[in-house]
This record gives C-alpha cells, structure tokens and sequence, in this order.
C-alpha cells in the first residue's frame, strides 16, 4: 500500500529526489577526480552551446519513435547519455536534467507536473552512473545500469505513492525503453568518437 | 504543448506571466495538499471558470481526455482494489462497492473486492491528474513559450547561463525537429523501412538516422557559440531584459487570491481536516 497522491506520498519522493542528485554528485567527484581530461568540465561558451543543442535534441527526440514489443519507444533520454560519455558527467547531467524538463513541457506535462522535478534528478542520477560505469566496466554493464537505474528512480517515487500493482504494468515498457535509449545513446557515442580519430582518406599516404 | 498559445484580448491573456506562474502553482499546491473528491471537484471547477474567462479551446483535449479517461479509470479500480486510506469522516472506509470478478464468474468469484475508502481516493486523484493537467493546458495557451523562459531565467539566483539553455533550446526544438524528419526522409529514400523488422533491427536503422543527428547538432553547438561569442556572451554578469515585467492591478488581485488560496487551504488542512478524505 502506497503512501497516496498527496503531500505525504510527493514529499517522501522529492526525499528521494534529494538522494538522487547526493548520489549523483558523490559519483561525478569521483568521476571527475579520477579522469580530470574526459569528466572535468570549463563552462566556456562552448559548452554552454553544446549543452542547449543537446538539449533541444533531447526536448525533440520524443518524435523519434520505435515500435517497440510492448509499446512505442521515444528517444528523449539518448542526448542526456551520449553527452555523458562524450562531454563528461556535468554535460550530461546538465542536457539529460534540462532535456527530461523539456520533453515534458513540450507533452503537456502529461505525465504529472508535481513529479517532474523527481524526473529530472532521476535522469540526471542515471547518465552519471552509466558514465561511470562505461568508463569502470565498458558499455554493456553501463547500459545494463542505466537501465536499471532510470527503471528505479522513474517508477519508484510512484512505487511509494500509488503501490506496486498498478508499476507492474508499466514495468515492461519502462525497461524496454530506457534499454533503447542508452543503447543508441552510447552507441552513438562509440561511433562519432572512432570518427573523431579516424585518419580521413585524404590524409592517408 | 498540447494546446497551443494564442495571442488573445481576454482578462487572462492580458495578466502579467508571473501572476500566470502563481496561479499554476497554487492549483498544484492544491491539488496535492486535497485529497477530498468534492474539494478537487471545486478545484478542477476554478480551473475550469479560469479556461472559459480565457476563451481556451476545449475541444482540442478530446485527444487526450480520451486517452486518460481509460487510464484514470484503470487507476481508480486499481486504488479501489489495494488501497483504503485510514478515512476521517467516513464511516465504513473498508465496505466493499463491487467485485472486479463478480459472484457469477464460475471458479473464481467474487475476487478483487473495490472499497470505498479505495475508490474514493482513486476519484480524487483521477481529479488531481485531469486538474493539473488543464491548468497546465490553459497557461500554456494564455502564455507565450517566450514568456514562460523569460519566467526562468528570472528566477532569484538562477544563473542566467540556466535561462539561456532553456530558452534557446526551446527555440532550437522545432529546428531539430524538422532535421530529423529530412534524415528519416533521406533514409527512408533509400529504401530504408525504418517500422519494418525485428526490434533490434529497428533500433539499429534508427541509431543511423541518430548518428548523423548528433554529429549534425554538434556543429550547431559549433556555429552557436561562435555566435554568442561574436556578441560577448559571458562577458559581464550584469545583464537587462529586453521586456520589463510590470504588475496591474489585476495581476496582484490574482496574485493575492492565489496565494491566500493557497494558504487557506494549507491551515484548513491542518487545523480542521479540510479537503482530507
């Protein structure tokens, strides 16, 4: 039984929220003390660009869908992660909290507006961590991670709220899609930094 | 947002954002503090009168109502199921309504008793949802996207680094979006079926139309920041709005309803339960 819709039930999930971003901080330190040059960021004009494009890309991608097994799957959390791994953790964080804001703004806050703000830890939260863990054990646990981690802190405030009979339907295409979303994420990661160090054909012999 | 804003000669139209943003917030403030089905009702009631005065086209909810109307309803019996809030002036929270398997199903009913005090709060909060919801719907048709950034990038101690992002990336979406829509055009001219195949073929035909996506709004960012650049960005950390915000006196009678509302509603609770179920 859940701890209901109301003041009780939001409170004890913007808690939740706080550890959110605790954890989310204890990690990047981590991050950022362990690998200055890929997770230390100057917040020059360059940045500032990098993160409101990726941003918006993140705000648009909700029109990118993919008929997925159980329902249709939006691409509105792959900017946030590709950042992540390619910028460092504060980029990513950063487009992957403003990004989550965006896309519920741009659908209405259909998904509750009380509850954004427990979102946008949340995906802050889980990028970090999919960094972290790209970075310590490679791309398929980091996936598996941010699976998890987005599935956790998306639905567990509603856990707390609303109890788990009614989460339990929603389980399948909450998993599914945070898979697509840091899979494509990271892939597109992998793929424009080979680029990045690829020779080019005119550069050859 | 799902409804449009429309530049309008109404009373709401006119009032200045920031009394907007209190009245929004004072209906979520509201809605999450009541849990009473007939205080929500007179909630979802205001917000309503709200729309109206404002001229709000109700007609282009039938979309959503409709979708959410299924879900609200799952989400009633669901409450009416599993859960009975320990109800102050109810009498019998726990009295079973109906079964959800009733008696005449052979082998297994009556299963999944709903209760009252279950259904109850499951109305309630089908009443919280549908109320922000329109609120958000009404201010986002009587408050340009313009005007709502500028609100953020106003926030006391919010870097204005912060309101730029929000802003320009609002601006930038439909840029992105229709860049997207040429990539799957371009792939899609190839011969490319980007609905067909199995769902790891369908996200690797969708990673090619990401990649190009990415590298694409990378050099944006490029282009982007030397713009900003040429225009001193950063440079000083005193900066000027370009529109100044000026209250009316609509704006504080709004204003002091909301907030009194607001307060009313937190000291009722507290004090003699009202708007609890």
């Amino acid at each position: 039984m859940g701890l209901g819709q109301g003041a009780l039930g939001l409170g004890v999930s913007y808690l939740l929220a706080a550890g959110y971003l605790v954890l989310m901080w204890v990690i990047g330190r981590h991050l950022s003390a362990r690998y200055p040059d890929e997770h230390r960021v100057r917040w020059d004009t360059r940045t500032i660009a990098r993160v409101t494009i990726l941003a918006a890309v993140s705000g648009a991608g909700a029109m990118i869908k993919i008929p997925g097994p159980a329902t249709t799957i939006a691409l509105d959390a792959a900017a946030g992660y590709f950042a992540a791994v390619f910028f460092g953790w504060p980029v990513g964080a950063t487009v992957a909290a403003i990004g989550c804001f965006l896309a519920n703004a741009l659908g209405g806050f259909a998904s509750w507006l009380p509850m954004v703000p427990v979102y946008v830890a949340g995906m802050a939260l889980t990028v970090t961590l999919t960094a972290f863990l790209a970075k310590k054990a490679g791309v398929v646990p980091a996936v598996i991670a941010g699976t998890i981690t987005n599935t956790l802190t998306c639905l567990g405030p509603w856990v707390v709220m609303i109890g788990l009979p009614l989460m339990i339907a929603i389980l399948p295409s909450q998993i599914i899609g945070s898979a697509a979303n840091a899979v494509i994420g990271l892939a597109v990661a992998g793929v424009l930094r080979t680029a990045q160090h690829r020779r080019r054909p005119e550069t050859l012999a | 947002m799902i409804v449009e804003y429309e530049s309008k000669d109404t009373p709401v139209h006119s009032l200045d954002p920031r009394a907007k943003i209190v009245w929004l917030l004072a209906v979520v403030l509201i809605s999450v503090i009541w849990s009473d089905p007939v205080y929500l009702a007179g909630l979802a009631a205001t917000v309503v009168v709200f729309g109206a005065v404002a001229g709000f086209p109700w007609g282009k909810l039938k979309g959503l109502a409709a979708f959410l109307i299924v879900v609200t309803a799952v989400i009633t019996l669901a409450q009416g199921v599993t859960y009975t809030p320990a109800v102050a002036h109810l009498s019998a929270p726990g009295r079973v309504l109906f079964h959800l398997i009733p008696s005449w199903v052979p082998g297994v009913g009556p299963a999944l008793p709903v209760r009252l005090g279950g259904f109850l709060y499951g109305i309630g909060m089908t009443f919280k949802v549908f109320t922000v919801l329109v609120a958000v719907a009404v201010l986002g048709y009587v408050a340009s996207p313009s005007e709502i950034v500028q609100l953020i990038a106003r926030v006391p101690r919010m870097p204005y680094q912060v309101g730029f992002i929000v802003s320009t990336a609002w601006k930038f979406v439909p840029v992105i979006q229709l860049q997207i829509r040429s990539l799957m055009d371009a792939h899609k001219s190839r011969g490319v079926e980007l609905e067909r195949g199995s769902f790891t073929e369908r996200l690797r035909k969708t990673s090619r139309v990401v990649s190009p996506l990415f590298a694409n709004a990378l050099f944006m960012a490029d282009t982007l920041a030397l713009a900003m650049e040429s225009r001193a960005f950063g440079s000083s950390r005193r900066f000027t709005f370009l529109r100044p915000y000026r209250f009316k006196p609509l704006d504080y009678v709004v204003t002091l309803v909301c907030l009194g509302a607001a307060a009313a509603s937190i000291v009722g609770l507290a004090v003699r339960r009202l708007g609890a179920l």
